[in-house]
């Protein structure tokens, strides 16, 4: 099988399958388009992704290299967050600077699935906090003046009657 | 008279604190230029030039000259000290404890204790939105989303974006939408007519019924058993048009929680349509065959089982609000 040599931002090069390597569309257009899939010694830099958060990449796209491709996002498609299977749980359980990075680095490399599951996993974290709550989980400092956060209040008011 | 000590009381106060910078206008340029001749102290000059104007114009203004004079020889003996050797102090007590601060977190930084975790605050505001996607999902969770917006500034901004409450809209009334031009999506959202997809509408019913006579009642000819039966019908909207409705006499919490179109319904749930024209909601609905129900209502009724047996009833309901 053929594979291609991904470099970190910070020099590492991984050695990856081509057909894992390309559940990444950014890789998947960029060796459709630029014909490097014969030379072997090619090495594809990628800026924007550190060594720890590359390896991450590449082991879940190696889990997920049989999956079908994603479908494309449908505004009609039922969406939800509980579907999250028990493997992919398990690989998110990382402290938030990892799970952003992940989601920046998925984004960059156009990894939906990626994307998808990691955006869903903060989702998650959200769902059913009060504000303070969410404050407390992101480390997020309340910088409303005390007559915005009335005035927030007020606006938020309808979805908190019972 | 009396106007005239109110004047110079309430000259007073002014002068007094007009007292203290003055002495600072000589004690702290002086400080500055021993420290660094920069062009740092042109500013204070000028503060100290126009201060000094400014109680000359007070002191002149005001009926009582001879009170000023004594605060600036009293006041530098008190405020000098302080004024002289305080900030200076202060200053390097401040540079000591970033620089030791800043040499820790090197420190830190070296072991790999430390670094620079990436926060949410670091994501593009495409990437947030698209999390808050997740957040409302189709059960449109918009508590979550309204209580995002209220943990802080930036995520106010993100949360009542157009691109979200347009999303809330269809999801609501279809791909059709429209909206005033003058209002944001969100303020169509919340003035237009809906249904509530949060939760369940209840109606709670009763009826009575006669009761069967046992062998026991025959005794006596003016005793009759009546079944007073209290049940609630439960009436669930979703967000695209579907709806469930079950009857149950079971505690309303415990149907509010299994009533939904995706996990298992409860018994007897009919699922449906519905519509919001202007200022009603138009519905059907129809039961739903399903093998295991009709079995499960079988073994209920050779157990003797005090259900009703009309668990799934095989009219249509047609229903309309009241405008």
């Amino acid at each position: 099988m053929p594979t291609i040599k991904l470099q970190s931002s910070d020099g590492e090069v991984f050695p990856v399958d081509v057909e894992i390597a390309k559940q990444s569309v950014t890789i998947k257009t960029m060796l459709d388009d630029l014909g490097m899939e014969d030379e072997e010694e090619e090495i594809v830099p990628l800026p924007n992704v550190n060594a720890a958060i590359l390896k991450k990449v590449i082991q879940w796209a190696t889990y997920h290299k049989d999956d079908p491709p994603a479908p494309e996002d449908d505004e009609n498609k039922e969406k939800r967050t509980d579907d999250i299977t028990s493997w992919d749980a398990d690989f998110l359980k990382v402290d938030q600077g990892t799970l952003f990075e992940l989601i920046l680095a998925s984004n960059y490399l156009d990894i939906k699935g990626l994307l998808d599951v990691t955006c869903k996993t903060v989702a998650n974290m959200i769902k059913g906090k009060t504000p303070e709550e969410i404050r407390k989980t992101f480390n997020i400092k309340n910088d409303f003046t005390p007559s915005e956060e009335e005035q927030v209040r007020k606006e938020n008011e309808w979805c908190e009657e019972k | 008279m009396s106007t005239t000590t109110q004047a110079a009381q309430a000259a007073d106060p002014e002068a007094n604190p007009e007292a203290d910078p003055e002495s600072e206008s000589v004690a702290l340029p002086w400080h500055h230029v021993l420290e660094s001749p920069s062009p740092e102290d042109h500013p204070e000059l000028a503060l100290a030039q126009f201060r000094e104007e400014w109680q000359r114009e007070v002191q002149t203004g005001s009926t009582r000259p001879p009170a000023p004079p004594p605060q600036p020889t009293q006041a530098p003996t008190e405020a000098k000290p302080p004024v002289a050797s305080d900030p200076m102090a202060e200053e390097n007590r401040i540079f000591q404890q970033a620089r030791e601060f800043f040499l820790a977190g090197v420190r830190l930084e070296r072991h790999g204790d430390l670094h620079d975790a990436t926060h949410i605050s670091d994501l593009p505001p495409e990437l947030v939105i698209n999390i808050l996607k997740w957040v409302v999902t189709s059960q449109l969770d918009l508590r979550s989303l309204e209580r995002f917006s209220a943990s802080c500034r930036w995520f106010y901004l993100l949360a009542r974006s157009e691109e979200l409450w347009r999303l809330v809209c269809f999801r609501t009334w279809g791909p059709l939408v429209e909206r005033p031009v003058a209002l944001s999506w969100r303020e169509h959202f919340l003035t237009q007519p809906r249904v509530r997809v949060s939760g369940c509408y209840i109606a709670r019913s009763s009826y009575t019924r006669q009761g069967e006579r046992g062998f026991q009642d025959n005794t006596s000819k003016n005793t009759r058993t009546w079944h007073l039966v209290r049940y609630c019908r439960f009436l669930r909207f979703f967000p695209g048009g579907r709806a469930a409705m079950v009857t149950s006499a079971d505690p309303p919490q415990n149907v509010v929680k299994t009533l939904a179109l995706t996990a298992c319904p409860p018994q007897g749930t009919l699922i449906g349509q519905y519509k919001v024209v202007k200022n009603r909601v138009y519905g059907i609905i129809k039961p739903i065959k399903i093998e295991p129900v009709i079995s499960q209502l079988r073994r209920n009724r050779r157990r003797g089982s005090v259900m009703p047996t009309d668990l799934t009833p095989d009219q249509e309901f047609h229903f309309v609000s009241n405008p």
